[in-house]
């Protein structure tokens, strides 16, 4: 996440009845093709975004993209093995001024473990929560 | 009526009057007094922040990886505020699943709770407050440190400040 600037990019996903936002600083690069992906590279651990979000175990939210989902992001490796991370709905990217961001309260943040969701964006089509898999990749997940 | 008399009647009269006065204190505290789960609560107003109606239950926005009492957050007019589940950390019994009433209150920070049914605003005298020591429950998970009767039934004040140093909260 880029605090220095006014703007965020981030990237945007529909994941069952969520939308979600993922800081594009932390994505390599986006994928269609998620199966194929796996198949030619395995940049680390995959998770299935709709199972992160239901609140299971990052250990047990992986699984073969190959089976039920279309499309991948690749994470960003920050020192580690990087990581991949699937899903089955819609995509954009999108620019949100930083003031427009609901952080989560500290509280959230200490007992959220590990990290996932960090904020909320409020925009015309509803509401964004904005995750991070930063620190899946901290906790050795990733 | 003679003197002696008068002087006793007077006496008799400040009496009773003093024990009238001696049952009340004049000192009040109001509270809110909510249903949760099947209990009844009150709600000390100085933490009180606001009460209202969820429109839609799915404004609940459940959050991953967390613990069991805390059931997600909310958008308050552009502020995120934690959902509790109060009768879990109560030890009530589950939190209704209909339930749209929204209690906030603040102490180190802004947090809600699900309400089964927002009763009444009720000044209480100090004195009909009455200690409560719950054996059943260890000493830092008891939040429930007194009591009043509300219409026949008894209700249980939140200590918010025991609440917020829980380990549920802090």
């Amino acid at each position: 996440m880029d605090e220095r600037g006014a703007l965020l990019s981030i990237f945007t996903i529909t994941a069952g009845c969520h939308t979600v936002g993922v800081d594009s600083e932390e994505i390599e690069r986006v994928a269609s093709d998620a199966g194929a992906l796996s198949a030619g590279r395995t940049p680390g651990r995959s998770y299935r975004l709709e199972e992160l979000l239901s609140g299971r175990s990052p250990k047990r939210a992986g699984g073969t993209p190959e089976n039920a989902h279309l499309s991948a992001l690749v994470l960003k490796s920050d020192g580690g093995r990087g990581g991949l991370v699937t899903f089955d709905g819609v995509m954009d990217v999108m620019k949100i001024p930083m003031s427009f961001i609901m952080p989560v309260p500290d509280f959230v943040r200490r007992v959220q473990k590990p990290l996932f969701v960090w904020g909320f964006h409020a925009s015309a089509e509803g509401l964004i929560t904005l995750v991070t898999f930063h620190y899946l990749a901290q906790e050795g997940a990733v | 009526m003679g003197g002696k008399e008068r002087i006793e009647e007077l006496l008799k009269s400040a009496g009773r009057n003093k024990g009238a006065k001696s049952a009340a204190t004049g000192i009040t505290k109001e509270f809110l007094i909510v249903g949760v789960g099947g209990a009844l609560l009150g709600l000390h107003i100085e933490y009180l922040r606001e009460v209202f109606d969820l429109p839609d239950r799915g404004d609940v926005i459940p959050l991953p990886f967390v613990p069991a009492h805390l059931l997600g957050v909310i958008n308050v007019r552009g502020e995120i505020v934690p959902v509790l589940a109060l009768s879990d950390i109560l030890g009530l019994g589950e939190t209704p699943e209909g339930s749209l009433k929204m209690v906030v209150i603040d102490e180190k920070f802004k947090a809600a709770f699900p309400v089964r049914e927002i009763i009444d605003l009720k000044a209480i005298d100090v004195k009909e407050l009455r200690s409560v020591k719950d054996p059943t429950r260890k000493s830092e998970d008891h939040m429930l440190t007194q009591e009043f009767s509300y219409e026949g039934k008894t209700v249980g004040v939140i200590d918010v400040l025991k609440l917020y140093s829980s380990r549920f909260l802090a």
